[in-house]
């Protein structure tokens, strides 16, 4: 077994449980939602979205409430899946010594990095297919067209937030050699966290040039010139004020949010193999 | 590929200060071959001796050289070289030792699956029990036998014989000698547990207060000092420039001398009774003091 193969085969072992937790609690919370979902679409919970004398009006509400439903719980999803980490062997290590030890090994600060890195590019890719697999799903139970742009920058701009998290709070942790220290990291993770939350509220709460209220206003629609009929299929494109503000973040940071995750994570690397080659004094 | 050296680990007017506390101007030698005890109270600086060698702190003077090469610019290479054994087990309770064999396996070019096999087999350790399950003593057989599979050149012990009982202590300290049985192999030991160093050292460096006070062959220590027993009156006729600190007590003193052939000429007609490391170790802490109870 080579070193590489060797540090990863380590934090295999230690974050295996944590991880499968994780996982499997990221999944049964998607399994959850898609019952409920089935239920309120086919099931004992069946609701009628969109009435029982379906207007235009009314299908337009109906295709809103189906689709903050998709969004909310692919966002939701998207989100837990971005946490599933590695901080667990950070603070593993700190409770047994191991990175004092580690100094007496014939292993770089790179090497440790880089073990570090590809874990973390696995998770990503990891999130990516759950929350592809979930809108896949949800798309095709609630009947809703799959924006896959959208989503995929949706996903970016929520691992962004986590690769933010990460970017600040490893190094502490890596930093940390003592228990209290590293809940220090933990803790600062969190506060990042409702930081960003926050300011996205926030963000999506300011009134745009178009409205002032945030609220469902169908008489913006102009349903006429927009309503397309093919194969029996309704499609209406619904607008409102309370996406307008999301809608036009999304644009920005959807753009830049990839190029930003990169240099955060190739910048987090030198970040992590710096303070890991750091010595006590 | 080795390089040829004499001395395994050489020190040169290693210096390293934190507040409140100065390693200062330490310098001593291990030879090839040889197993040293390093030995001192706790807060001695054994430990911050021991780190400043692993490059585990940066020192602020001096020079230190391991396997005949710098200690960081070469620090890659004697790390392939060398294990280490702490006093606490630095593994996570998860693992079990097949773990170990694969972790090490992959980190070190040398590693030798059969023979950490055999020491697992000879020290009785479980394969798959996991390490959070072992005992202390199971603990630190583990890690000795991680440290031995290697073919590790230099071994290099932190108060690892530290809360063992007598048995396993016994134990590991046969398979050093084993160990050392090979002339390539070297070992720097540090406890205060001195009576394993005097079964097994070869040589002895004594710290206090971050300052080496002795450091030389262990016989040659061992035959140079020894206590003189004798009476108040006795003890005011010993010159107090011989004298390496005495311990008074109601009935008369026991006097720390050193260089003892001559001092058994001087003072003929005193008892002298060979002495311990221990006792060299307590009496010579107590120098500055010269009589104490």
């Amino acid at each position: 077994m080579s070193k590489f193969k060797a540090l990863l085969y380590r934090e295999f072992i230690i974050s295996r449980k944590t991880f499968f937790l994780q996982l499997i609690s990221t999944l049964a919370t998607m399994f959850f939602f898609w019952i409920m979902v089935m239920s309120m679409k086919f099931g004992n919970l069946k609701f009628d979205f969109f009435g029982s004398n379906p207007t235009v009006e009314n299908i337009s509400s109906g295709c809103m409430m189906l689709m903050i439903m998709m969004y909310s719980i692919g966002f939701i999803i998207a989100f837990i899946s971005t946490r599933i980490n590695i901080t667990n062997t950070v603070t593993a290590d700190i409770d047994t010594n191991w990175r004092a030890f580690a100094f007496t090994l014939p292993v770089s600060g790179t090497e440790k990095a880089l073990v570090e890195l590809l874990v973390k590019v696995l998770n990503i890719i990891l999130s990516l297919i759950i929350t592809f697999v979930n809108f896949i799903f949800l798309s095709s139970v609630l009947e809703i067209g799959l924006d896959v742009g959208f989503v995929f920058k949706v996903w970016s701009v929520i691992l962004l937030i986590s690769t933010i998290m990460d970017f600040f709070t490893l190094p502490v942790l890596h930093a940390a050699r003592t228990k209290s220290e590293s809940k220090f990291g933990t803790f600062l993770s969190t506060f990042i966290l409702i930081l960003m939350a926050v300011i996205l509220i926030f963000i999506v709460r300011l009134p745009n040039d178009e409205t002032k209220i945030i609220k469902l206003d169908t008489d913006k629609l102009n349903l006429a010139e927009n309503i397309n009929i093919q194969s029996g299929v309704i499609t209406i494109p619904v607008e409102s004020s309370v996406f307008a503000n999301m809608a036009d973040i999304l644009d920005v940071l959807g753009v830049v949010a990839i190029p930003i995750i990169i240099t955060l994570l190739i910048g987090g690397f030198f970040f992590s193999k710096r303070t890991m080659e750091r010595r006590y004094d | 590929m080795s390089n040829t050296y004499e001395n395994v680990i050489e020190l040169k007017n290693v210096t390293k200060k934190y507040d409140g506390f100065t390693l200062d101007n330490v310098s001593f030698n291990v030879p090839k071959g040889s197993i040293m005890g390093f030995i001192g109270q706790n807060g001695a600086g054994k430990t911050t001796t021991i780190r400043s060698i692993l490059n585990l702190v940066p020192i602020n003077d001096g020079e230190i050289k391991l396997l005949g090469l710098d200690h960081k610019k070469d620090e890659r290479e004697i790390k392939e070289r060398i294990a280490v054994v702490f006093d606490e087990l630095p593994f996570h309770d998860i693992f079990n030792a097949n773990h170990m064999g694969k972790i090490f396996g992959g980190i070190y070019k040398n590693w030798d699956n059969e023979k950490y096999s055999e020491y697992l087999d000879r020290l009785q350790l479980p394969r798959k029990k996991k390490i959070g399950k072992f005992s202390k003593g199971m603990k630190m057989k583990l890690q000795i036998a991680c440290a031995l599979s290697h073919n590790a050149e230099l071994l290099v012990m932190d108060e690892a014989t530290t809360g063992l009982d007598p048995v396993v202590r016994n134990e590991i300290l046969d398979i050093f000698l084993e160990y050392l049985q090979n002339e390539e192999h070297s070992i720097l030991m540090s406890s205060h547990i001195t009576s394993d160093l005097e079964k097994i050292a070869d040589s002895v460096t004594f710290i206090d207060k971050g300052k080496i006070l002795i450091s030389g062959y262990k016989d040659d220590i061992l035959n140079n000092h020894c206590v003189i027993k004798c009476t108040k009156n006795d003890y005011k006729e010993i010159n107090p420039e011989d004298i390496i600190s005495a311990r008074l007590n109601d009935f008369g003193a026991e006097v720390m001398v050193n260089n003892s052939d001559e001092m058994k000429r001087k003072y003929s007609g005193l008892v002298f009774d060979r002495t311990t490391l221990e006792e060299i170790m307590v009496y010579y802490v107590n120098k500055s003091k010269k009589e104490w109870r």
